[in-house]
């Protein structure tokens, strides 16, 4: 059986001006206690550390909580810098 | 030999130091250096580096408070700099406290150097390879 996934899609530009925003959609998406949550960052063209912050501590808590976190990003820039932070160590970064 | 070419001044902007001018601020190098012909690798990676760098300067060069950051983006023949210069409280002396910001800024760069401004504030350069 597949497994129940909440989606969230973000565009823009996502910087620390956009993070209250960004936890505020993730804390919502929490609640739902699905067991997947997916962010769709597809049309996201930059990211900040203040945004990355906020998307690794959601992952975080959603780890510890047994649900698994997605994050869905084809812009190589942000692709290299969760590369470089090792977020994607953490995150499931698809595809 | 004629002597090396001085850097040349390509655009200077002042803007109030809040969040909501970071995006202008990361547009405004995003096309000076396609003007320049830098790779889209490069001009991302500054972008990235520049908005840590404004954003440094409005929550500890100002602590929040109201004040300019100063932006100047220069090229010589090899490289492209750009330089943010805030009025605020200034930096000690290193080491500085660890961030994703000052990470970006070791790694994404050229060369790069932070160190009290003239008159008061901070002053951070970093550089790329044209």
């Amino acid at each position: 059986m597949k497994e129940a996934t909440t989606i969230i899609s973000v565009d823009g530009e996502l910087d620390i001006s956009g993070a209250d925003a960004l936890r505020a959609a993730l804390d919502a998406a929490e609640e739902e206690r699905t067991g997947v949550i997916r962010l769709d960052a597809q049309a996201v063209s930059f990211l900040d550390s203040t945004a990355l912050g906020v998307v690794l501590a959601s992952a975080h808590r959603i780890a510890a909580r047994g649900g698994r976190f997605e994050l869905v990003c084809t812009s190589p820039a942000i692709r290299r810098v969760l590369d470089m932070t090792m977020i994607s160590r953490t995150v499931h970064v698809l595809p | 030999m004629s002597p090396p070419e001085q850097p040349r001044v390509l655009v200077r902007l002042a803007v109030p130091a809040d969040p909501g001018y970071l995006a202008l601020c990361r547009h405004a190098l995003a096309g000076a250096g396609t003007a320049l012909g830098l790779g889209d690798e490069s001009v991302e990676d500054l972008k990235l580096v520049l908005s840590e760098m404004c954003m440094n300067a409005i929550q500890h060069g100002y602590g929040g408070g109201e004040g300019v950051i100063e932006l100047e983006f220069r090229t010589s023949p090899h490289e492209f700099e750009a330089r943010v210069r805030d009025h605020g409280r200034g930096i000690g002396p290193p080491p500085w406290p660890a961030g994703a910001g000052l990470e970006l800024l070791r790694s994404l760069t050229l060369r790069h150097s932070i160190e009290p401004a003239a008159g008061g504030g901070t002053l951070i350069t970093f550089a790329a390879a044209r």
